[in-house]
């Protein structure tokens, strides 16, 4: 295979596992966010912003392998 | 394939020193954002009209949240104007692009407004700031306790049997492992913000240009998905910072 090929793979598998973590915590966050919205709708003000800071600090390890892949791509 | 880099072009120097397209961008979002805080500030009323609603309503909003963090209002109020200023400030630099023909503008085949956050050197420089502020400040407030938080030597001299040797020299090898941590919060806050805003960046780039099919319609909700990002970013950044100066400061006064 040549050089471009390489890192085009190098670059899928990075975003491909490591978009499976940060999806599982996400869905998480999210399903317990609605089981106590449920619990307690009165909460919802305050229960959305803080699910939406949750899931952007799960986020963080998906976008840490997207800068990866990008660098990959476009850099290296 | 569109043209995509991960540093931004440099425009001009200035006396050897290079001046970028984000550098460029950030100033003059900078200077902008000073010009409406002084005239906010000039027609300021007793009975608050627009854009000074705005600014009363971002405050209160503000404060309740800095008070939660910090516990104290006296505390609260120290540390308000650079956090809020640093949320409006990455606020709008995140949403650079969405304002058409400013990131169109070229000269002599460079683009001469960069978004400001997709500069890595603009998003580490604000948490290396914010990081070493907050040690800065517990450091100038108590030297040697700051530093007995690292470098934990105070536990030795308390030993009264083997095992105290042991959990002391146990908490020593930990204390360097926060300062590995310490590094890997500015390395985490940092890559968090610059990898959402170029992502979303080139997501809109790339679906423009897979065909002409896609370069009008489709990109749409993506650019809506990358503004509601770059507003969840914004307020994550400032959140962080926030949560980290009143640990490192500690809440004592």
């Amino acid at each position: 295979m040549s050089d471009v090929a390489f890192k085009v793979l190098a670059a899928a598998i990075c975003m491909a596992i490591g978009s499976i973590a940060p999806a599982i915590a996400e869905g998480m966050v999210a399903s317990k966010a609605m089981e106590a919205i449920g619990r307690n709708p009165s909460l919802q003000d305050s229960i959305s912003p803080k699910m939406i800071i949750a899931m952007a600090i799960c986020e963080s390890t998906g976008i840490y392998a997207l800068v990866v892949s990008l660098i990959i791509l476009f850099v290296a | 394939m569109p043209d995509v880099s991960l540093a931004p072009h440099i425009i001009t120097t200035i006396y050897g020193w290079p001046i970028t397209n984000a550098m460029l961008a950030s100033l003059v979002l900078t200077v902008l954002l000073a010009l409406v805080g002084l005239y906010a500030r000039a027609t300021f009323r007793l009975v608050p009209t627009g854009l000074q609603v705005v600014f009363e309503s971002m405050t209160s909003f503000f404060m309740s949240q800095l008070q939660d963090a910090f516990g104290s209002e006296k505390r609260a109020r120290r540390f308000f104007p650079v956090l809020t200023s640093l949320f409006i400030f990455i606020l709008l630099a995140n949403q650079f692009s969405v304002f058409p023909l400013i990131t169109s503008l070229i000269r002599d085949g460079v683009v001469v407004f960069r978004t400001p956050t997709t500069d890595l050197s603009l998003t580490i420089g604000l948490a290396v700031v914010m990081i070493g502020g907050a040690h800065f400040i517990a450091f100038s407030r108590a030297p040697l306790g700051h530093i007995g938080n690292f470098i934990k030597i105070g536990p030795f001299f308390k030993v009264r049997s083997f095992a105290g040797l042991f959990d002391a020299g146990i908490g020593f090898f930990l204390g360097f492992l926060d300062i590995v941590g310490e590094l890997a919060k500015i390395i985490s806050m940092s890559f968090r913000l610059f990898g959402n805003v170029f992502a979303g960046e080139v997501m809109v780039l790339i679906i423009a240009s897979i065909s002409a099919s896609t370069a009008y319609v489709l990109p749409i909700p993506f650019m809506v998905l990358s503004i509601f990002s770059g507003f969840v970013q914004a307020f994550v950044f400032m959140i962080l910072a926030t949560q980290f100066i009143a640990g490192t400061v500690g809440s004592e006064e």
